[in-house]
């Protein structure tokens, strides 16, 4: 089976570039602490995020119907999806009511989770993403490799050629300012020709049915005053209780993503302009099955900062796209299994248990636990491999025999003491491809003890 | 029927009532002068900021730092620059080429340089963000400390839009490498009075 | 008081030097130490790799081993971390409670119990610290770089900061994973690796000569990378150097 380790290995051939992502990444994890650092009592407000979330799960139906009831209320349209195939067949059907043919986007990974892109592509509506990291991926035909950089996998020359082939630039050598320059103008073009514009959700408020979108490059906001049609797509772990919520959360948000004070943009979405329609889709997918698994429900506390993303060790050198997952990282760990837990059963293996994501996350997930508890989970039903099993319950088997582990211990040392090399560090051993196994000590610390102490 | 299905699955899943805890501002209140911990946040995330004794004054400044500005859309009183009829607008393609727009701006927050923008003050919502430049007049007095302080500002704010605005739009989507002006304003000017 | 030395398998198996200064130490320090024959390990290469459940005859043993004692202290964060916080799928008898209170990492057990907050030793060299994770961000022996805000200082830290002659060098990442993490180590070869060579790196620009961690399974890793590449590095676990005298030679 394919999974993390195998393509994390293949992200490992090019070193030079796997050094260049991890400073990169380890760089907003820098700015992040900095950032987080200037604010008083950052702990505290960790704690209120994660309070406020606690509570709004523990009423999440509530203020669900509360959110609908004002959105009505305040003439926008709101819809709710099941799962993946509903909201896609919801969204189409909106755009195709109004006949729209061109949609802008700005960053929603609820989308990408569903696959709407290909399925309205399918159905002949034009789609463009209008974040430019997004709009880069899209150009490349690849997903997003982060949640909050999409496209911090590919190189400067990469983007360059990928422009020069599409928007038909010149060669610039990857000159950052000229090609976001040439992405703006080709952009506006999009954004002014749209009949539709959809966005993700950041927060939505059930006491005033608004809701609240964040950007740093005013993509949402352009397409969206630009069209007559907006279409909004929420999981319904999105949903916060009252306006004054917003400032624990967009205190946090940015801090953790970016190390910003605040992202440029937070736009406060409570009723359509005259002339202007706006549609929320509401979205379960699976989430409400996450809410009723104690032990992973804290997952859906997550506001999507990436933090815990950028912190990874792991993440870090393998790259978002070895985990094959809508969101890679520490987070799409612990939420993947919880959505297909055959396909991403190597996901929770992918971490050495460090716990920074748990100590870097704005809203105290205990990722790193629920790592370990999915572990079991998948040990439990999906098995593992042959070799594994063996091993592991032989190990259990001596473990929980003293005399035996006294034995083992003795052999096991003086078998790599007097086999070959070769034969030690053969091409089964993972461990010794790269690193010495410990030089075998002549006795082991009982031995030395029943000798020296009796 | 989805939203049953969805609202029965929450409900049979959903813990026991956890409450919700107080939000206390003072906790997090930091001591220092808002307007120079405003200007300076402002400053470093990429806004220019003036200070004024009046909106008038913030004419020659405006003046000299888009001498080439043609078309400009002014919502501010005092500021005698429009050359454009904002009611005359009927859609945003008409803003395309707009060089440079001047609002109102409510209040200010200093931990994080952020101006909230109601859409009371502008004419079309697109407006702070078609706009090649952007400048907020601001009462200078109008700054709290911390989004804590923010929010209860807009109790009863009942507009259908309104954002906040910190700093020039911004991307790092290439490799990181910060560029000031993405799909929104390539400079913000705040004009302090 | 009656202390257990709880010695993990591996140290035990491949690491007996680290067992023997662990024990002298405590014993310099007139603590009453005892070894209870039978211990095996604490179970966590099993759970770790989802085999909790085969892991819990390892735990019922490592209670009945260790219930008798006032304290259980063990140079390791991890498997103290592991005793701590994993031993909850077992019935929480009031033994088993006993042991998952009173299980403490050497230099916790030090300061925080025995309130030492110097201890004799001289190890002349530039030593960098390896914080590893579970001892740091499992067990808080010191505030991991997340957390802002005055925390406590770390324990390992403080303990070796007097040791005379000892000179601590900083890292440029104070505390980022080495990429050992159990079977994580073979099962992800590649990124393990890397993560151990990225720390090693940093440890030999900021002018470490020797590496040291409350941890032996972190240390054992690196080590394996040091020895492979032949780099100017000793590996040296916390206990070794607590408890070197004058003119030690490594």
């Amino acid at each position: 089976m394919n999974g993390h380790p195998q393509a994390a290995a293949a992200f490992n051939r090019d070193e030079a570039h796997v050094d260049w992502h991890d400073t990169a990444l380890w760089a907003v994890r820098q700015k992040r602490d900095t950032m987080a650092g200037t604010v008083r009592n950052w702990e505290s407000l960790r704690s209120l995020g994660s309070q406020i979330k606690a509570h709004t799960l523990s009423n999440l139906g509530q203020y669900l119907e509360q959110f609908e009831k004002n959105a009505l209320q305040n003439g926008v349209k709101v819809h709710w999806a099941a799962d993946a195939r509903e909201h896609n067949r919801i969204v189409c059907e909106i755009l195709k009511q109004h006949k729209v043919g061109k949609l802008v986007k700005s960053k929603s990974m609820l989308t990408e989770e569903c696959g709407l892109n290909p399925y309205l592509e399918a159905q002949g509506i034009e789609v463009t993403d209008t974040d430019l990291g997004e709009r880069i991926v899209q150009l490349a035909k690849e997903h997003p490799s982060h949640i909050v950089m999409p496209a911090i996998h590919k190189k400067r020359e990469e983007i360059d050629l990928l422009f020069q082939e599409h928007l038909g630039t010149r060669r610039s050598g990857g000159d950052a300012l000229y090609l976001t320059r040439e992405a703006r103008k080709h952009l506006r073009q999009r954004f002014l020709q749209a009949d539709a514009a959809l966005t993700g959700v950041n927060f939505a408020i059930a006491e005033t049915g608004g809701f609240v979108v964040c950007t740093n490059e005013g993509n949402a906001d352009m397409g969206v005053h630009a069209t007559p049609l907006h279409i909004a797509c929420m999981g319904i772990e999105k949903i916060i209780p009252a306006q004054e919520h917003l400032g624990v959360f967009l205190r946090l948000l940015a801090r953790s993503a970016t190390g910003q004070p605040i992202t440029t943009y937070s736009s406060h979405f409570r009723a359509p302009a005259p002339g202007q329609e706006i549609h929320i889709v509401i979205v379960d997918n699976g989430r409400s099955n996450q809410l009723g698994r104690p032990e992973f429900r804290n997952s859906l506390h997550c506001i999507r900062c990436g933090a815990c993303i950028n912190t990874c060790p792991v993440y870090r050198r393998s790259g978002g796209h070895s985990y094959g997952y809508t969101i890679p990282g520490p987070i799409g760990s612990i939420l993947a299994p919880g959505k297909d837990l055959h396909r991403h059963a190597s996901l929770p293996f992918a971490s050495t248990l460090c716990g920074s994501c748990h100590d870097v996350c704005p809203v105290k997930i205990d990722i790193h636990k629920q790592l370990f508890r999915w572990r079991q989970v998948i040990v439990r039903e999906e098995g593992a491999d042959f070799f594994k099993t063996l091993a592991m319950k032989a190990t259990a088997f001596v473990f929980a025999r003293p005399g035996l582990f006294a034995f083992g211990g003795k052999v096991g040392r003086l078998l790599l003491k007097i086999t070959p090399r070769f034969l030690v560090y053969s091409r089964l051993n993972s461990w010794g491809k790269q690193r010495e196994l410990p030089a075998p000590p002549g006795q082991s610390f009982t031995e030395w003890y029943k000798r020296e102490r009796g | 029927m989805s939203k049953s299905k969805i609202l029965d699955s929450i409900r049979k899943n959903q813990p026991g009532a956890i409450p919700l805890p107080e939000i206390d501002p003072a906790l997090f209140a930091d001591e220092g002068n808002l307007r120079e911990a405003f200007t300076s946040v402002l400053t470093a995330i990429g806004g220019n900021v003036h200070a004024v004794n009046s909106p008038e004054a913030a004419l020659p400044i405006l003046k000299a730092a888009f001498p080439d500005a043609a078309k400009i859309l002014c919502r501010v009183e005092g500021i005698d620059l429009n050359t454009v009829d904002p009611d005359s607008i009927t859609s945003a393609a008409e803003l395309d080429d707009l060089d440079l727009a001047i609002i109102p701006g409510a209040f200010g927050v200093a931990e994080n340089g952020a101006i909230w923008v109601p859409e009371s003050a502008l004419s079309r919502r697109v407006l702070p963000f078609i706009t090649a430049h952007l400048a907020i007049v601001m009462d200078g007095s109008q700054i709290v400390g911390t989004m804590h302080e923010a929010y209860p500002r807009l109790k009863d704010f009942r507009e259908g839009f309104g954002v906040f605005i910190a700093g020039p739009s911004k991307t790092a989507d290439i490799e990181q490498s910060l560029v000031i002006g993405a799909h929104g304003p390539l400079s913000l000017s705040v004009f302090l009075i | 008081m009656r202390i257990a030395l709880f010695i993990p398998c591996y140290i035990n198996q491949f690491y007996p030097q680290v067992g023997i200064a662990t024990l002298q130490l405590l014993e310099k320090l007139g603590q009453d130490v005892f070894y209870p024959h039978d211990q095996t390990c604490c179970g966590q290469p099993l759970a770790n790799s989802g085999f909790e459940g085969d892991a819990v005859r390892t735990y019922d043993l490592f209670v009945r081993n260790f219930q008798d004692y006032d304290y259980i202290v063990a140079p390791s964060g991890s498997c103290v971390y592991h005793v701590r916080h994993h031993f909850d799928i077992i019935p929480q008898s009031a033994e088993v409670s006993h042991v998952r209170e009173k299980t403490f990492e050497l230099c916790d057990f030090l300061v925080n119990i025995l309130k030492i907050d110097k201890i004799e030793a001289r190890f002349p060299h530039k030593v960098g610290l390896h914080q590893s994770c579970h001892g740091l961000r499992g067990l808080r022996l010191g505030q991991s770089s997340e957390l802002m805000g005055p925390g406590h200082a770390s324990v390992v830290r403080q303990l070796l900061a007097g040791v005379e002659g000892l000179e601590l060098v900083e890292l440029t990442r104070a505390d980022e994973c080495c990429g050992f993490g159990g079977t994580f180590a073979v099962a992800e070869e590649a990124v393990s690796v890397k993560m151990g060579t990225d720390r090693l790196s940093d440890h030999l620009k900021n002018g470490a000569e020797v590496i040291t961690a409350t941890d032996m399974s972190c240390l054992m890793h690196l080590e394996g990378l040091v020895r492979r590449r032949n780099l100017p590095l000793q590996i040296k676990h916390v206990a070794e150097i607590l408890n070197s005298k004058n003119k030690v030679s490594i």
